[in-house]
């Protein structure tokens, strides 16, 4: 029995050398650890390289690889597996570390994927903190690694944090850049360090911030976080208390929607064949809120095999009061508008983006409110719908809300006002000013504007048809 | 959406596809559920995505018009291997690396593994046990020098539970 004293790779290696020439066989020998005993008395002098004629060594490049890296595992096994592996690769078994299945090349193997993992996970893990000395400014971090791979991270900080003052004191050694150059001193070991500075409380405040309770896997966390290397993340404070949390804030998320739960089309009878159908179906409308404080719901009217559909944005007092649309001044200047651009109102079919008159009392008198993006979209299935019964060849939207409604969210009166724009194959849409807003215009030369734009387009509607 | 992805990949030559199942998120809107779905209709996905990255199926083979969705029970390899019987046993010495990627339970590192290994010595039921593959599947679709499945079992209509079993007992430690 050999007993071989090893404190690093390169003695591992002349070692080996040493061995291998002299034909000892791995079951012969016993590696041991120079730094732990007093070895020099033991050690066999069979080692100092007594062949005459040194016979040369050769390894593939892939052993010497895999074993620089297996050589910063913190096992002690690594040697003599090591060693095993050489052994049988020059007996003859070339290949090996290619044979996954066998019990050294597998155990390499792992210990190959330890060492890289911990590397890794240092570059991740390492926390600075902020330190002045002697005016100078310094990041100290303390962490603990598992493996003895202070020397394969070093190069990786030294390049990732080029400009500052840093040092990593581990229980292995001390990793040091002072700008200039790297120092790495494997002498000083630090075994405990507790750091803090005033930039953890951000960070914490952060994190806290960012921590979404909905979505926590706790076996990924710990595979990709393991609590052996909590003790240096200063975060790992407060999860416990972000996960016990959790469920409680998950509940208030889900207690505050926003919205309706219910859309028109929850409403719409299947099979619809017309038109009156549809009409009474809308009555039981629950889809928004606005049926609470509107009188009724305002259907559309007039043509029912139409060449032009007409789309206003919602009902107003007197249309709410008797139930049909275009009633009050707006509608009247319509009217006009129509009559003016000889344009003949038993062609048309009236209706609305949103069917109930959204308001609110001020002494007395109900003014009217804009419906929001939701309000429309609850509504949308059932314009939809008398589109998709009446099929008119042209529609024409009054308004920016019709608009929304048929054309998109977003939309623009300014950019797209009086564009045809192709609603389906033998649709086409056209956008243009509400005639509201010619009673709302201030000014007469702004209201006469509004009112020539809106006069145009209808003409444009109507020429079309001719 | 595998069809979609599928074509992500094929055309336009993405590199990765990304699946995130629904999670509550404050302030949603009221028509959106209230829960997430369980956490393995997502990694259906991902298994399915890995299938059409890495192991040569095409979209059709894992979902089709007649079999538009995933089965959460089952993973889509093992899924398609018991709608593709004729298919196995397959010999784990002799077969191509495209057949080799079929197996369920065998996957993609395994395989490489196995083809290196094959050409310096024959493969035995022992060296996939080794090579820590998922070998209670894969047992059932593989021939090795000394190993050969109950050629009954691979008809077997019980064959699926075993499998199943398989994946709840895989699915504890997951």
């Amino acid at each position: 029995m050999y007993n071989i004293y090893i404190d690093s790779f390169n003695t591992w290696r002349e070692k080996s050398r040493i061995l291998l020439r002299s034909n000892i066989p791995p079951s012969q020998i016993q590696w041991l650890d120079a730094a732990a005993q007093q070895h020099s008395l033991f050690e066999d002098n069979i080692l100092t390289d007594s062949a005459h004629e040194p016979r040369l060594i050769k390894v593939g490049r892939d052993f010497m690889q895999i074993a620089e890296t297996v050589a910063c595992h913190r096992s002690f096994d690594k040697w003599s597996l090591l060693y095993e592996a050489l052994w049988r690769i020059q007996q003859g078994e070339s290949h090996l570390l290619h044979v996954s299945s066998d019990l050294i090349t597998r155990k390499l193997q792992l210990m190959y994927k330890a060492v890289r993992r911990d590397a890794h996970k240092m570059k991740a893990f390492v926390r600075f903190r902020y330190y002045k000395n002697n005016g100078e400014n310094w990041y100290i971090a303390w962490y603990q690694p598992d493996h003895l791979v202070i020397n394969i991270v070093a190069p990786f900080f030294q390049q990732r944090f080029n400009t500052i003052c840093w040092a990593i004191l581990t229980p292995d050694g001390i990793v040091a850049w002072n700008g200039e150059s790297l120092a790495i001193d494997e002498t000083k070991k630090i075994p405990k360090l507790e750091l803090n500075d005033e930039i953890e409380t951000m960070w914490l405040t952060y994190y806290r911030a960012i921590f979404n309770p909905a979505r926590i896997k706790l076996k990924a966390m710990y595979k990709e976080m393991p609590r052996r290397y909590w003790q240096t993340l200063p975060e790992t404070k407060i999860i416990p208390s972000l996960l016990a949390e959790a469920p409680q804030r998950v509940e208030q998320m889900l207690k505050y929607t926003e919205g309706f739960s219910q859309m028109a089309a929850d409403f719409i009878p299947k099979n619809l064949t017309n038109i009156d159908d549809l009409r009474q179906a809308a009555k039981t409308c629950r889809a928004c809120s606005l049926h609470q404080c509107a009188k009724q719901i305002v259907w559309g009217s007039g043509n029912i095999q139409p060449k032009i559909m007409l789309v206003g944005e919602q009902p107003g007092d007197q249309e709410d009061n008797t139930g049909l649309p275009f009633q009050g001044p707006a509608g009247k200047l319509l009217y006009e508008i129509l009559n003016e651009a000889k344009i003949d109102p038993k062609i048309i079919y009236f209706t609305n983006a949103v069917k109930h008159f959204k308001h609110r009392v001020i002494e007395h008198r109900r003014i009217h409110v804009t419906p929001n993006v939701r309000e429309i979209n609850a509504c949308n299935p059932w314009l939809k719908a008398e589109i998709a019964l009446l099929n008119p060849s042209i529609i024409v939207c009054l308004g920016l809300t019709a608009a929304r409604a048929l054309v998109n969210a977003n939309f623009r009166l300014k950019d797209q006002r009086g564009k045809w724009i192709q609603y389906s194959s033998h649709q086409r849409l056209l956008v243009t000013y509400h005639p509201s807003a010619v009673l709302r215009a201030i000014g007469t030369e702004k209201k006469q504007e509004i009112y020539n734009a809106l006069l145009a387009d209808l003409t444009i509607c109507f020429n079309i048809l001719m | 959406m595998h069809t979609f992805s599928s074509r992500l990949y094929s055309q336009y030559k993405l590199r990765r596809v990304y699946y995130s199942a629904f999670s509550p998120i404050p302030h949603a809107d009221a028509r959106l559920p209230g829960k997430s779905p369980p956490l393995v209709r997502e990694h259906r996905l991902y298994q399915a995505d890995w299938l059409l990255r890495f192991y040569g199926y095409q979209v059709n083979e894992i979902v089709s018009d007649q079999k538009p969705d995933l089965e959460i029970d089952i993973d889509p390899k093992t899924s398609w291997a018991l709608r593709n019987r004729h298919f196995f046993p397959v010999n784990v010495n002799t077969a191509s690396r495209e057949q080799l990627l079929r197996i369920p339970g065998i996957g993609l590192k395994s395989v490489e593994k196995i083809l290196i290994i094959r050409r310096f010595q024959k493969i035995r039921f022992t060296d996939l046990i080794k090579l820590h593959v998922a070998i209670n599947r894969a047992k059932h679709f593989i021939i090795t020098v000394d190993y050969h499945p109950y050629i009954k079992n691979i008809d077997s209509h019980q064959l699926k539970d075993h499998l199943q079993n398989n994946y709840y007992q895989l699915a504890l430690t997951f």
